[in-house]
């Protein structure tokens, strides 16, 4: 008995022993804020302070605290820790946070943020709209606080560089209704009218991995009616697959088509419905929209819309009313278009007069006219991957003056189509050529472009890097070709 | 008797065109050394079409195919299986991948897709009740062909019984024809010789199933998610990847149960039609026979005239 009892106590003392020398939670920090002992409460702020993250939670309780000494103590340390939102990130927050105090954070700085740490940024950037939302008028103009606008392009980092359903998903696992709900009206920031192309693919496709198809397909129409292209019309088919919503979208493109008056934007509306329809693979609603309209409808239409409309229909193997749209168009590229919707009607000859009456059109243009005339031509002959557009950059450069934008741009596409055809010594005096004349234009902008459209740095530099590598590449073709062989030398 | 009770259907493919619009091989993703050239020589490789038209926006995009449905209920809806689900006939091995428009494809190995290749026509046997597999192995199974001259038929033996199970109507013809026989996961093919003087199991090969939910992606967020085939319990990862079945007669409604992104709990069942299965599946054999150079252009048409010699 004496033993067992000396046992227990043996056991007691160490179990104390243990939680003497136990390490504080938070919230044993948080407490040790109201200490008596000045000592103690800054040694508090302190340990509260280098837990980061992990104090966040605790200290935010803390801001209601009746204390008004931990109140205090917490409303100051809040000022660091709000930011500590993304799972091991304080580091690089506090690197993002002292940036931001010398002046905005760049959007190369968010877009390294992100590729870091994924989806998860989004809570960051939202802390800092939240921070405006709720703040801001506090904050003096000559305040060191974040910058109020700093949350947009953090925004749009996040947009372009996080796998949408990873954004998705962090905004789905929040478990606050309310933090849910501020994740989602941040993402109302961005709106189809300031959006960039890929910012507004990855915006539907987060809204369609929650299950909001109303809202994705809504925000893609509206997009859609504001940009050419086709891949939005792919979203927002998707969000109207999963959400059944075909009926009452065909209804509302019914009356949407049936009450448009004006003709660029009835062409915007009639691309954007044919390329959903066909994405849906509805193509058998896609008639009834066109019975819809009046003669003429798109009689008015400028040449993009109709090269909106026409692209969209001849993708959708319906040459039949891409030549309808443009029956009575006058100008060279409307004729060019008809006569692309003729060949694929197989009507050779209806093409070839087509085709011809372009040509005699651009012909008989003011030398004034002439230039920018050719060169529109040549892009649209260009993005349609035809190669007679050869034709249009050799006449614009065979006329005078030879040293306008025109010139110059002609002479960037000659390069690009001679290094295509592997005549890379031709294609690298085309770009000397081309620099030449661009340097000689007064307030002119070189930009350079890649593959998504966006700049990708100086358009000089990328040139003078084009012609160089050309130029190796001649030389290299060329001691290829010079360097005889055993085997066929003698031949 | 051990299978008196059962008794086989036989039911003829009927050749419904579906049109077929591409046609890719592994060979053409896979490394050089694990590409032979037989697999460019897919049958259905839609012919190449020079055109100065541009080749601009939609055409160039992945399809979605076309919703199915009722108008959905709160949190319920009920959905056509298939509609929503493409059909993968595979084999163990694939190498070749012949995608029709809708409905079913095939991602098959080289001998299953030259035995399709060389089939004039195709049937497939059923068994009442379902799920029973007759095999066609020479040595050891059930089931064997035999030609009747006089009556102008290939009947289906089980392998002791004189009497034939089943009667496959096929005219002689001039040349050598060839006869698929299906029975769950079993592909037969068989010769029979212009002068009818028998039925030679030439190629016995297997293919399975697979559903793919078009759909699928949609519930990456959900919770809770509860997905069953008949049954059979599906993991979220195999419902993402495809449903894997040996024959079409496992295929039963698919019932997907959980919460939604925003936790609303939801219930998507997608019902099979077994005979809408089995139509949709014969009809993509035939395609693809037809696709492949077969003149049939009907289920009787082999009998009727005489189909193309191939040479093995």
């Amino acid at each position: 008995m004496k033993t067992a009892l000396l046992a227990s106590l043996a056991m007691l003392a160490l179990l104390a022993s243990a939680q003497a020398q136990s390490p504080k939670t938070p919230a044993d920090w948080v407490q040790q804020l109201g200490a008596d002992n000045l000592k103690d409460r800054d040694a508090a702020s302190a340990a509260l302070l280098s837990l980061g993250a992990e104090a966040r939670d605790a200290v935010r309780d803390a801001l209601d605290s009746k204390d008004p000494e931990v109140k205090s103590r917490a409303q100051d340390l809040w000022k660091n820790l709000r930011w500590f939102v993304v799972p091991g990130a304080d580091r690089d927050i506090k690197l993002l946070v002292a940036e931001a105090d010398k002046g905005n954070i760049s959007q190369e700085t968010w877009q390294a943020f992100v590729h870091k740490h994924g989806a998860e940024s989004i809570r960051f950037v939202e802390e800092i709209e939240k921070l405006d939302r709720e703040e801001s008028a506090l904050i003096p103009a000559n305040s060191s606080e974040l910058h109020q606008n700093n949350y947009y392009p953090g925004l749009q980092a996040v947009l372009d560089a996080a796998q949408p359903v990873e954004v998705a998903r962090v905004i789905s696992e929040t478990d606050s209704p309310k933090d849910r709900a501020n994740l989602m009206s941040l993402l109302d920031k961005i709106t189809p009218a300031n959006a960039q192309l890929k910012t507004a693919l990855n915006w539907v496709q987060i809204q369609t991995a929650l299950w909001n198809y109303q809202e994705a397909y809504d925000f893609g129409r509206d997009y859609s009616l504001r940009n050419p292209g086709y891949e939005m019309a792919q979203q927002c088919a998707i969000a109207v697959d999963r959400g059944a919503m075909f009926d009452k979208v065909n209804a509302t493109a019914k009356k949407d088509i049936a009450g448009e008056t004006d003709p660029d934007q009835l062409c915007a509306k009639l691309s954007f419905y044919t390329g959903l329809f066909v994405n849906l693979e509805k193509k058998p609603a896609i008639d009834p929209l066109y019975n819809l309209l009046p003669k003429d409808a798109t009689a008015k239409a400028s040449d993009a819309s109709l090269r909106r409309l026409v692209e969209t229909l001849l993708s959708a193997g319906m040459p039949q009313r891409a030549a309808a749209a443009l029956h009575n168009v006058q100008s060279a590229e409307g004729l060019y278009m008809r006569s692309a919707a003729d060949v694929q009607l197989q009507n050779e000859p209806l093409a070839d007069a087509d085709w011809s009456d372009a040509m005699t059109q651009l012909d008989d243009l003011d030398d004034s006219k002439k230039k920018e005339t050719f060169y529109s031509l040549g892009e649209l002959m260009r993005d349609w991957h035809d190669e007679r557009a050869v034709v249009m950059w050799q006449k614009i450069l065979a006329i005078d003056p030879d040293n306008t934008v025109y010139d110059a741009n002609s002479c960037f596409r000659m390069g690009e189509f001679l290094e295509a055809r592997r005549d890379y010594a031709n294609a690298a005096e085309f770009y000397s050529k081309g620099l030449d004349i661009a340097s000689k234009i007064n307030n002119g902008v070189m930009v350079a472009t890649g593959p998504d459209g966006r700049s990708v740095g100086s358009g000089q530099q990328a040139v003078l890097d084009k012609i160089r590598e050309l130029k190796t590449r001649a030389a290299r073709e060329k001691s290829l070709f010079n360097t005889p062989t055993s085997a066929g030398g003698g031949q | 008797m051990q299978f008196s009770g059962l008794f086989a259907l036989l039911h003829l493919v009927l050749f419904i065109q579906l049109p077929v619009h591409k046609a890719t091989t592994h060979a053409q993703t896979a490394p050089a050394a694990q590409a032979p050239q037989q697999a460019a020589q897919a049958p259905m490789q839609p012919a190449a079409q020079p055109s100065p038209t541009p080749a601009p926006a939609v055409a160039a995009a992945t399809p979605a195919v076309a919703a199915a449905t009722p108008p959905p209920k709160d949190n319920g809806k009920t959905l056509s299986g298939i509609d929503e689900a493409m059909i993968w006939v595979t084999s163990k091995t694939p190498r070749i991948k012949v995608e029709t428009a809708r409905g079913v494809s095939f991602n098959i190995d080289f001998a299953t897709h030259s035995a399709l290749c060389l089939s004039h026509i195709s049937a497939e046997l059923n068994t009442e009740p379902r799920g029973l597999t007759l095999s066609f192995n020479p040595t050891d199974g059930l089931l064997r062909a035999s030609y009747d001259k006089e009556a102008k038929a290939l009947d289906i033996f089980l392998r002791s019984s004189k009497e034939p199970l089943c009667t496959l109507p096929l005219k002689p013809s001039t040349v050598t024809t060839r006869v698929l026989l299906r029975q769950r996961q079993q592909l037969a093919l068989f010769a029979v010789p212009p002068d009818g003087s028998q039925a030679t199991l030439v190629w016995l090969g297997t293919v399975s199933y697979v559903l793919n939910f078009r759909n699928a992606g949609q519930y990456e967020l959900c919770k809770d998610l509860k997905i069953t085939m008949g049954k059979r319990d599906i993991p979220l990862e195999e419902f993402r990847s495809g449903i894997k079945i040996d024959a079409l007669d496992e295929i039963a409604d698919v019932v997907v149960t959980g919460r939604s992104p925003a936790g609303e709990a939801f219930k998507h069942s997608y019902t099979f039609d077994y005979k809408d299965v089995t139509k949709l599946v014969d009809g993509a054999y035939g395609s693809f026979m037809k696709a492949a150079g077969n003149p049939t252009t009907d289920d009787e048409a082999a009998a009727k005239q005489p189909p193309v010699q191939f040479t093995q």
